[in-house]
């Protein structure tokens, strides 16, 4: 994607290969939502209709939540999707720019670092304790919990792998090309994402 | 303290770090220097029992319903059938510009998404029938503002989250303001084409079989609105459940107009988790600095700070309500509300003002946001949409009327709370 030097290389391809990962993780958290809606549609109905309550779709798509959440938040990244405000930040060009995309990576980064850790140490004590669910379900939480573990610890070093990346670029001296790996959406960019403008009756884009 | 927390959060949000990673930053930053203990050590279980809260599971379901709905093509059929029944007034299909906002409200809960589908309907209908374009570039961008009024509400499950109170009362609250804002703004659009009379346009022509023939298109909208507002008011639904029934209810629909197809699905499900995961993601950073606030006793700080002013509630409340008003002119919406609702809400309430109230004049207020300038999203996307690439100048200009009658509607609402809670109190 950067005409730079061959050496990062490797990193583009472990980053080409980690945004195609996300987008799959997207389209399997889309369908799980699905069958999700289409469960819980069902306890509904055998609930109102015949009295039937089966119960435990609501923990469960929490689960389906915590899990999906996780494993798209390194799509929403590459997407560009993570809110900033960019009122200074559009009005500096160049250096002051790279800089400030520099300092959001830092920051996302870190604070993702964090979060993973401090969720791997609560998997970790679901596993000791052999904590489970305070329902009927009595799920073991290390399951979902190391799903969720799981696509936080991918988020991580997605995160990670673009920092280097960055800093590569930093490096090299091309500053645009960190704006372009951590760089933020232009209003129409952004809009056009949220509404799919040209999708009515013809939306073959995706 | 509340000095140090109010400049560092300007600064970062000045930064344009992702205001995820800035409330967070915040959190630590504070909790470093102002609390005995690691507070950090909370995030892992309080991201857990974020991003499995059962009202969250509402938004990707929500978000997923217009998505699906958006790629149908309901509401251009919508919009023609809304333009026999409202096109004689006074504005001509400007009202049915309101009118199909408002119904599309009712089956989406994000103003973004209001905007954008009945804009990409209307706007070449202005040269066709000379309007004035001003004013209807405002209408498209004003009305679809009723987005997040207009239940089901993204912003009001936030809401309803973040302050702990009843999601099915806030959505009835938001029933009767939302139709008469509607109401308002076509009151407003008569009212300037009754004063100018080349601003309306060309006559629409239809007569009473069109009308009955238009109605089954106003069906699928209704149909989506009953599945999910009427499952929660029968009493046999959660709102999460109900977003549920709206998913499969949308799904039946694309079936039926020969939309669903797997790159529809595919498509629709990355525009979901794109969102979802941002939302979530700011939430938990959101939870992480009430925590933080809460344990360096920063909210009572704000609190005494509000008391030491010697304001009465009313005053107050108006201060507050200019507080978002300049803050939504420069802020995007969404991490505006996050950021401030869980400082701003307990603060009102004390006051003695009721939650589900003060959600619906936040509302409105978010509306407004959306609409003022500098950063007002809906005129963004409305600008983008518009097939004359006239100067944003002109969406600007025209909105303002609208801005009007948002502050009358925030004053309205004020000054007779039971607008809004009258409906809520009725239903219990």
């Amino acid at each position: 994607m950067v005409a730079g030097p061959g050496a990062f290389a490797p990193l583009d391809r472990t980053l080409a290969l980690a945004r195609r990962t996300g987008r799959g993780a997207t389209w399997v958290s889309g369908a799980a939502l699905i069958v999700t809606c289409l469960l819980v549609s069902v306890e509904v109905l055998l609930r109102k209709l015949f009295n039937v309550t089966l119960g435990g779709m609501d923990e469960i798509s929490g689960y389906v939540l915590a899990v999906s959440v996780s494993w798209t938040l390194s799509f929403a990244l590459a997407e560009q999707a993570h809110i900033r405000i960019d009122v200074l930040y559009n009005l500096v060009e160049g250096r002051l720019r790279a800089v400030l995309d520099l300092l959001s990576l830092v920051s996302l980064a870190g604070f993702s670092f964090l979060l993973t850790y401090w969720a791997g140490r609560l998997l970790e004590s679901s596993i000791d304790f052999g904590s489970t669910s305070n329902s009927a379900l009595q799920v073991p939480l290390w399951l979902p919990q190391s799903l969720w573990f799981g696509g936080l610890a991918f988020f991580s070093l997605n995160l990670a792998a673009l920092l280097l990346r960055a800093i590569g670029c930093l490096i090299a001296g091309d500053t645009a090309g960190i704006s372009r790996i951590a760089g933020i959406k232009s209003v129409e960019d952004e809009i056009e994402d949220q509404t799919d403008l040209h999708a009515p009756g013809s939306a073959t884009q995706g | 303290m509340l000095a140090t927390a109010l400049t560092t959060l300007i600064l970062l949000i000045v930064l344009s770090l992702p205001v995820a990673a800035a409330m967070g930053v915040l959190g630590l930053i504070l909790g470093e220097l102002y609390s005995p203990m690691p507070l950090v050590r909370t995030l892992g279980d309080l991201a857990w029992s974020t991003s499995t809260n059962n009202l969250l599971v509402a938004i990707p379901m929500f978000v997923l319903l217009g998505e699906i709905l958006l790629r149908t093509g309901v509401s251009s059929r919508m919009y023609t059938a809304l333009s026999h029944w409202l096109g004689w007034l006074p504005g001509g299909l400007m009202h049915s510009n309101v009118g199909t906002s408002a119904l599309f409200a009712a089956t989406s809960g994000s103003s973004v998404a209001t905007a954008a589908t009945v804009g990409t309907v209307a706007l070449p209908e202005v040269q066709v029938h000379g309007y004035n374009e001003r004013l209807f570039l405002g209408s498209l961008a004003a009305g679809g503002t009723l987005g997040i009024l207009i239940p089901p509400s993204i912003n009001m499950i936030i809401f309803a989250v973040l302050t702990n109170t009843s999601l099915p009362s806030l959505y009835l609250a938001g029933i009767l303001p939302g139709l008469l804002l509607a109401g308002l703004f076509m009151a407003m659009i008569a009212g300037a084409c009754i004063l100018n009379a080349n601003w309306g346009g060309q006559r629409i022509s239809t007569n009473w079989r069109a009308r009955l023939q238009s109605l089954p298109h106003l069906l699928p909208p209704a149909a989506i609105f009953a599945v999910v507002v009427g499952s929660i008011y029968a009493g046999f639904a959660t709102p999460t459940e109900a977003a549920a029934l709206g998913v499969v209810a949308a799904l039946v629909l694309a079936a039926a107009f020969g939309a669903l197809k797997v790159s529809v699905l595919l498509a629709a499900f990355e525009g979901t988790m794109r969102t979802t995961a941002m939302i979530v993601l700011i939430i938990i950073a959101a939870y992480f600095l009430n925590l933080v606030f809460a344990a360096i006793g920063l909210a009572d700080a704000m609190e005494d700070f509000i008391s030491t002013l010697g304001l009465g509630p009313y005053e107050t409340i108006l201060v507050i309500a200019g507080f978002y008003i300049i803050l939504g002119c420069f802020m995007e919406t969404l991490s505006m509300m996050i950021a401030t609702v869980p400082i701003v809400t307990p603060i009102v309430i004390s006051l003695g003002f009721d939650p589900i109230w003060f959600g619906v004049v936040l509302m409105l207020l978010l509306e407004t946001a959306l609409v003022t300038p500098p950063i007002g999203l809906n005129l963004f996307v409305v600008q983008s949409i518009r097939p004359s690439r006239g100067p944003m100048n002109d969406v600007m200009v025209g909105t303002m009327p609208f801005v009007g009658v948002l502050l009358a509607m925030i004053g309205l609402v004020i000054a007779f709370p039971s607008i809004a809670l009258w409906l809520p109190a009725v239903m219990r």
